[in-house]
């Protein structure tokens, strides 16, 4: 459009430019009489050429940018149109300037009836009424709320159902105008299967528990001697079945607490309390595999009543897991030293074994699921890859801190670092 | 209120073979008598004329639940003060707290180990009685 304007101005301009030189050349041909009047015209005739040369130069320069420009309009209105998100292109007073196919197909109206109508149209209350507010507010004070971020929200059909769409919109300045471009995607399909997947983890977890745990019981009573004694061998097998049992009762508990963790289900209960006694409740609750694996576990520094904002029962998860996994990573006969200690607010439990240490290649994923550290012996370790991953939620659901190092000489410390509170305080 | 033996206990479970494995913990390994419920209503027609000294029961069952089984059962004379503990797979300290409100003396956690379940029951019973 702006192009094509420009030709019809300029190209007269520069005809009327030319036809001086042409008369000047005609005029010193006809009469050797008047050289100086001649030669003073044809100076001015090259002038003026050399002036109309720039301006046709730059006339054309001026036509190549802008041809570049539409070619890249073109090219980002076929992007827009081709894409399967749908995107729609608002000024600064929410007036709709764009709408992509996608957006069509995902709102159920056409372009034409929605361009130059305000946003709110596809929105549902309370956003609705929320939205010009949100853009003068922006306008005014440059406070951004959505810009730049990824946020699921609602929005309404032209039938007026609602779904729920992931929204990301950025901003951008055209010839001085203010635009804000939005990306959206329909995320009602996502958000079924998300809720399947959690339905399904959650009945799995139940049906399976049952029949384990009367698998469970039943070896651990022909195990215990209940039904009778048994022959070598067979006790032997039933010590196997039973400890396998146990174990995929483990990973059970474990999915369970993953997928209430991804959820954000998983409850929590803080209260006020002391650091340890519930360590000494974890050494106690892990001291049957201390025992198997022949490993003391042993408090170095007790540094009396330490008061902590927690939930009793997940944090003796975590302190179980850090324990049960130095017992399986220690040699024979050694022990495992838990040093706690105060610092600057904050209560430091150090748990430190005297394993083969974790491998360079582990340690940088050692916090995610499904992560086995190898003794060399899978049945002796007999976890389910997924402790360390829990703990760490769990340890960050109360501001802590979960971590490791090397220790001197060999094997490792696994630390935990959470915030005291004063004894004083309120419990909640 | 009860003699300071325990013997009889009222169990309430709605898993066939969990049943079975309680049974052997407790008749077996922990030398007391037993009557076996399906259900809540079952415990309810029962009750009575077994005369538990103890209650034991699964919280999560379908149509009645432990708690709401327990109200039930304490609305018969002879069963008012018959103490009771629940078993649950749940044993987050708030669904304890609320197991407690609704009468039990204890929760025991499910999966529960069968060798020592009866000791257990004895030593709170013992509790129960001091």
């Amino acid at each position: 459009m702006n192009a094509t304007h420009h030709h019809l101005i300029t190209r007269p301009a520069l005809f009327l430019l030319f036809a001086p030189w042409a008369s000047a050349v005609s005029a010193t041909s006809l009469s050797g009489a008047h050289t100086g009047t001649a030669v003073a015209l044809v100076i001015s005739a090259l002038i003026v050429l050399a002036a109309g040369l720039a301006l046709h130069r730059e006339h054309r320069r001026r036509e190549i940018v802008e041809e570049a420009l539409d070619a890249s309009k073109i090219q980002q209105q076929a992007l827009i149109d081709t894409m399967v998100d749908a995107v729609i292109i608002i000024d600064d007073r929410g007036t709709i300037q764009n709408f992509n196919p996608a957006a069509e197909a995902m709102f159920g109206y056409v372009a034409n009836e929605v361009i130059g109508e305000n946003i709110r149209m596809l929105m549902p209350e309370p956003h609705h009424s929320a939205h010009d507010g949100y853009l003068s507010h922006h306008r005014e004070t440059g406070v951004r709320r959505v810009l730049g971020r990824r946020s699921e929200v609602e929005a309404q059909r032209r039938d007026g159902s609602l779904f729920p769409i992931e929204l990301a919109v950025t901003d951008m300045k055209l010839h001085g105008q203010r635009l804000f471009s939005g990306l959206l995607r329909d995320i009602t399909e996502r958000r079924k299967v998300d809720r399947l997947k959690d339905e399904f983890i959650a009945t799995i977890s139940h049906e399976l528990r049952t029949p384990l745990t009367a698998i469970r019981g039943s070896l651990g009573l022909i195990k215990g001697g209940a039904a009778g004694e048994l022959p070598v061998q067979s006790a032997a097998l039933i010590q196997l079945a039973h400890d396998n049992s146990e174990r995929l009762l483990m990973l059970v508990d474990d999915l369970l607490d993953m997928e209430q963790l991804g959820s954000g289900r998983m409850e929590f209960h803080f209260d006020k309390l002391t650091l340890m006694p519930i360590i000494e409740e974890a050494i106690a609750e892990n001291a049957a595999l201390a025992k198997k694996h022949a490993v003391q576990c042993t408090i170095i520094r007790h540094p009396g009543d330490v008061w902590l904002h927690a939930d009793h029962h997940r944090l003796l998860q975590v302190l179980g897991n850090l324990l049960s996994n130095a017992c399986k990573f220690s040699p024979r006969d050694s022990t495992v030293e838990i040093d706690v200690r105060r610092h600057e607010g904050r209560v430091r439990i150090d748990i430190r074994d005297h394993g083969p240490g974790i491998a360079e290649e582990l340690r940088p994923r050692l916090f995610t699921k499904f992560v086995q550290g190898d003794t060399g012996n899978t049945r002796q370790t007999g976890g389910t890859g997924l402790g360390l991953c829990i703990s760490k939620a769990i340890v960050e659901r109360h501001g802590g801190e979960i971590g490791f190092t090397p220790a001197a000489g060999a094997g490792t410390i696994f630390y935990l670092e959470l915030k005291e509170v004063d004894a004083a305080s309120r419990n909640d | 209120m009860s003699s300071n033996e325990l013997q009889r206990i009222l169990f309430i479970e709605d898993e066939a073979d969990i049943q079975a494995v309680a049974q052997v913990a407790l008749e077996a390994v922990g030398g007391f008598t037993v009557k076996i419920c399906s259900s809540g209503e079952e415990a309810l027609q029962a009750a009575e004329a077994f005369a538990p000294q103890l209650i034991l029961s699964d919280v999560m069952m379908p149509g009645m639940d432990g708690p709401m089984t327990l109200l039930a059962l304490r609305r018969l004379p002879a069963l008012v003060d018959i103490p009771a503990i629940f078993m649950t797979a749940k044993v987050q300290p708030q669904e304890v707290a609320q197991l407690r409100t609704a009468g039990a003396m204890e929760v025991i956690a499910k999966p529960f180990d069968p060798m020592t379940l009866a000791q257990q029951i004895k030593d709170i019973w013992r509790q129960c009685h001091a």
